[in-house]
């Protein structure tokens, strides 16, 4: 059964990997005005169901390797968090309120500098496979007749390398600002 | 005798570690521990499930607690001769910080 298109809402929104409690402070007041989020179609494509105003907390872990998601499962399952989908790697969970203490699933900031390592692992092999090697290659190849497949190999790898290195940037910011806390 | 950098990275031992390692002397699974823990400290200390994992992921890699067995897909994890040793010793220590708190701290703490 298909629903109301009243009863459901479809917001564009993008975060950087820094700024993940954003996104759950943003999802935690969605679900507080009643807009629950349902699934991602599309990477920034949120959709959200209508319903009663919830005190929901969601947490978002970081995680490339299903395989890995899959060692947890059952431990946040026990610990009563609800998997409520996946974007770009991005795991979301949700979690009711028992009091007026916002459940957590990171409480040190060590595993929350963790997170943020993951993300660099992961980011940096984007900046090698689609960054950098694209911009060697359109270097190194001399031939003739290849301008355009030059072009963009340069186009495509300068672009990727440099939004990688501006997010790579912003994300050790935030490990250093956790660091500090200590 | 085990490396020497385990005790260097464990002792003293953050409070997390040390209600972790306490609670596994006897077999656990990860969410029992966030509940031993939270039980014995009357709710003082919570441990959430992202950070419960890593924790014990770190400390079985560094042979600090092993897996007792698995039942339900819950693994079950227990101290290993070193992990008991760590604890041994911090409790050695905390037990020391809190007499000479008493002894010197001139009755500060009843006030």
């Amino acid at each position: 059964m298909k629903n109301n298109s009243n009863d459901a809402k479809v917001i564009f929104r993008l975060f950087g990997p820094w700024q993940d409690e954003q996104e759950e402070i943003w999802l935690t007041k969605m679900a507080s005005e009643g807009y629950h989020f349902v699934k991602c179609t599309k990477p920034g494509w949120y959709t959200f169901i209508k319903g009663e105003s919830k005190k929901v907390k969601y947490c978002l872990d970081y995680q490339a390797s299903a395989s890995e998601r899959e060692k947890y499962r059952q431990l946040f399952d026990d610990a009563g968090w609800e998997y409520a989908g996946e974007m770009n790697n991005w795991h979301y969970y949700r979690k009711e309120y028992e009091g007026t203490e916002a459940p957590e699933i990171f409480t040190d900031n060590e595993s929350k500098i963790q997170k943020y390592k993951r993300v660099l692992m992961f980011f940096s092999l984007l900046l090698l496979s689609l960054g950098v090697l694209p911009l060697s290659i359109s270097l190194l190849v001399r031939s003739e007749g290849l301008d355009f497949l030059r072009g963009f190999l340069m186009g495509m790898g300068s672009g990727i390398t440099l939004i990688m290195v501006l997010t790579m940037s912003a994300t050790l910011g935030r490990i250093n600002q956790l660091k500090s806390r200590y | 005798m085990q490396d020497k950098n385990v005790y260097k990275a464990y002792l003293p031992m953050t409070e997390s570690t040390y209600y972790i390692l306490l609670s596994l002397t006897e077999p656990r699974h990860g969410y029992s521990i966030m509940q031993h823990v939270e039980r014995i400290t009357e709710g003082r200390l919570k441990i959430g499930p992202g950070t419960m994992y890593g924790v014990l992921s770190k400390m079985e890699n560094e042979k600090v607690i092993r897996i007792a067995g698995e039942e339900d897909k819950r693994k079950y994890y227990e101290l290993t001769e070193v992990g008991r040793e760590l604890v041994g010793l911090e409790i050695q220590r905390l037990s020391e910080l809190y007499r000479n708190g008493l002894k010197y701290g001139g009755g500060l703490n009843e006030k």
